[in-house]
């Protein structure tokens, strides 16, 4: 949150009108938070760099139809998310193709190796299911409600409820704790 | 409070997650907290949980192992390649076509000659040569505010006018009243009608039934206008709101065969 | 006691990052980003240049095309076919985009493209429906089926249609156009208005022009606006009712004519030497500074003060 905001609103505005050096200014400012978003959802560093260029690709497309309804971190956020979630649908049709059930596979793998080390969260994190590190990173760490994270996810704000907790107690144990 | 309705360690499992939403009810809340400040293990489990909400929204920004700016600096450079099936890369897609071609089809060059002659008739008539767009094309009809210089001949030009099935293209209009339009433009006029509705007839199987309905419909209403137009002006020769009220119609008329001459086929 | 202690820290943390968390809520973004990804046998995403004033070109069958303008020196292109290919043919001041002929016949295609402010625009489609919107430049749209939306075009306007209705609004330059069945609605338009219709009924409201016609053989006709002085405005119907709705403080000569329809006027009808047969009248309202026509074979004709009616001067 603390550089976010930095960003010089005109800069914003040059980008908005083509101009890619205050773009590459613009893309300095927010791509720690970005890739940080990307690292955490995807539990993978070398897809999240990927990501993070598909957001920015989006950001510069985007940028012109920016109304400044709110802060510019935030709507980039939001678009970060949305660019994540959307790989990670197509994705999802890629892989259901080869595999019958990725959440589960990925699960198995996530949860025995470091059982009962202790492990700082962010590795934690990355061990997740998938399911349930989306909405733990979505609420805990960006700090999303049940109700937007439900809209994104295509679930209930129950489902994401659920899933919360099943994040938290996966961690805690992970964790070691 | 009595100890008795305390919570048992399950149950507050089941509660916690609503617990740590702030989604419970007084009551069940004040429970919850009861439990928690008296048994160690729930203590613990509440302590643990809370701190990993606090270390996650503690957490740091990341940065990427190398910078990303040149690719994506790449990638915003236009043009950017389009995401295309392959067929869509195939070498001339789009290329070399004439951007009307498509859309036109074999009515094309008869309707040159066609818009020509409107042209030519209109102008013929006194009033201001109608603008003709590029494909598809606009025929103007008269300035409603201009007096039509025809009223007698209006009469006689209406008469080829009668709603035909089978048009012959060179079918003559049938001379009758002294005319100030002669003969030669009152006959393009019947040309064109002719000629656009053979065009018509031979395109009715290429366009969609609904609509060749919408053009069955409205070429009624026209042909109804122009003999609506026709009769009231035989019973009032002198009138130039009805001599124009014909005009209008044929104009009209011709324009919306063109229109259909130039209706991309169906889909 | 060492449990209690704990507790409180517990509870004290999870409310603190509530709060932290309704913060972040306000500050949520109401911007946002849909990005569907159907399946479509063609998917076009590209960024092209194009100068100052360029052209654009498209043309679909079937689908809908939404153009929108944006301050860059660039087009947007989004697409998806459900059959064949979207081509695009780029150069520096003009581009053409379009599905293919052998393969547009089946199937719907949608384009999504942002242009630059000013640029030309050519829309073509069949059963296609078009919206513009901010181009702010010259503009020309024909479909044959679909419904055409035009909006905030600051320079001239033209269009086609068979059977899709039109609405058009915030037009700055001059607007023609052409439906047979379908509606014609104009909102707020500034320059010159031409426009013609077979069955289809045409609406005209707030316009501020020098110059109006407005022609169509069964369709109604109805008008609201300010006329000016020096200002024609024409309006035609053979079998549908003409409707005039005027300032109060209105100059203009006007002459109404049916034959066989109903004349109906807020404002006095004094009938001038001019008049001849039938149901023709000519008449001054105030300086007669413009010039108001309305004619009707068969409908009526219905000219009122917009005072009247909840209609804005």
């Amino acid at each position: 949150m603390t550089q976010l905001d930095s960003v010089p609103a005109d800069d914003v505005a040059l980008a908005a009108s083509g101009d890619r050096r205050a773009f590459e200014r613009v893309y300095r400012a927010n791509v720690n938070r970005v890739f940080a978003v990307c690292v955490r959802m995807s539990g993978d560093r070398m897809r999240a760099e990927e990501l993070t260029q598909d957001v920015f690709v989006r950001v510069w497309e985007k940028l012109p139809l920016f109304r400044g309804e709110s802060a510019f971190s935030t709507w980039v956020h939001r678009l970060a998310v949305n660019v994540i979630l959307n790989a990670r649908k197509a994705e999802g049709r890629e892989r259901s193709r080869r595999e019958p059930d990725g959440e589960e596979m990925l699960e198995a793998r996530g949860s025995s190796p470091h059982h009962g080390d202790r492990m700082d969260l962010e590795k934690a994190i990355a061990t997740l299911p998938p399911g349930a590190r989306r909405v733990f990173v979505l609420h805990d760490v960006e700090g999303y409600t049940h109700e937007e994270i439900a809209e994104m996810l295509g679930v209930t704000a129950g489902g994401s409820k659920a899933q919360l907790h099943r994040a938290r107690m996966l961690l805690r144990e992970a964790l070691g704790r | 409070m009595s100890d008795q309705r305390l919570m048992t360690c399950e149950q507050l499992d089941e509660r916690l997650p609503d617990w740590l939403e702030n989604d419970l009810d007084p009551t069940t809340r004040a429970l919850v907290e009861q439990h928690v400040a008296v048994c160690a293990r729930c203590t613990a489990l509440v302590s643990d949980l809370a701190f990993i909400r606090r270390q996650a929204a503690a957490l740091p920004e990341l940065v990427p192992s190398r910078d990303l700016w040149p690719e994506i600096e790449a990638r915003i450079q236009a043009p950017v390649i389009p995401l295309e099936t392959q067929r869509a890369a195939q070498p001339g897609a789009g290329r070399g076509r004439s951007r009307h071609a498509w859309w036109l089809g074999a009515a094309a060059a008869a309707l040159v000659a066609v818009t020509a002659g409107v042209t030519h008739y209109m102008t013929k008539l006194g009033q201001p040569a109608p603008t003709v767009a590029v494909a598809p094309a606009v025929v103007r009809t008269l300035d409603s505010a201009r007096p039509v210089e025809v009223t007698e001949p209006a009469a006689s030009l209406a008469s080829t006018e009668a709603p035909r099935t089978t048009p012959q293209p060179d079918e003559r209009p049938v001379a009758s009243a002294p005319a100030p339009v002669n003969e030669v433009e009152q006959s393009e006029y019947a040309r064109d009608v002719a000629q656009l509705r053979a065009i018509v007839r031979e395109r009715r199987t290429e366009l969609d039934s609904t609509t060749v309905a919408v053009l069955e419909k409205n070429l009624e209403l026209i042909d109804r206008a122009i003999a609506e137009s026709r009769a009231a002006l035989e019973r009032d020769p002198a009138s130039d709101f009805l001599a124009d009220q014909l005009a209008r119609a044929m104009t009209k008329k011709v324009a919306i065969l063109r229109t259909v001459a130039l209706l991309p086929a169906r889909s | 006691m060492h449990a209690r202690y704990l507790w409180a820290v517990a509870l004290t943390a999870a409310c603190a990052l509530s709060a932290s968390a309704q913060a972040k809520d306000r500050d949520r973004d109401r911007d946002r980003d849909r990005d569907d990804d159907s399946d479509y046998a063609s998917r076009v995403d590209t960024i092209l240049p194009l100068g100052r004033n360029g052209a654009v070109e498209i043309r679909l069958h079937t689908g809908e095309i939404i153009v929108t303008g944006w301050t860059r020196n660039e087009v947007r292109v989004r697409g998806t076919s459900e059959r064949g290919v979207i081509s695009i043919d780029a150069r520096p001041s003009r581009i053409d985009i379009g599905t293919r002929p052998e393969h547009s016949r089946r199937g719907e295609a949608t384009v999504e493209i942002t242009v630059p402010e000013g640029t030309r625009l050519t829309v073509a489609g069949s059963s296609t429906d078009v919206s513009v919107r901010g181009v702010k430049g010259e503009v020309e749209v024909t479909t044959m089926n679909g419904d055409v939306e035009i909006d905030n075009a600051t320079s001239r306007v033209s269009f086609e249609s068979v059977s899709g209705d039109v609405t058009i609004s915030r037009v700055q330059g001059d607007l023609r156009g052409e439906a047979m069945s379908g509606e014609i609605g104009v909102t707020d338009v500034a320059g010159e208005v031409d426009v013609e219709s077979v069955s289809g009924d045409l609406t005209l409201h707030n316009v501020r022009s020098k110059s109006v016609r407005a022609e169509t053989v069964s369709g109604t006709i109805e008008f609201e606006g300010r006329t000016e002085r020096g200002g024609r405005y024409d309006f035609a119907s053979h079998s549908g009712d003409v409707r005039l709705l005027l300032p109060s403080a209105l100059g203009a000569l006007i002459s109404v004519e049916t034959f066989s329809g109903t004349i109906d006027s807020d404002f006095p009808i004094t009938l001038q030497p001019g008049q001849r047969h039938g149901k023709e009248f000519e008449f001054q309202v105030g300086d007669g500074g413009a010039r108001i026509g309305a004619t009707s074979f068969s409908g009526g004709i219905y000219i009122q003060r917009s005072g009247t009616s909840r209609n804005p001067e």
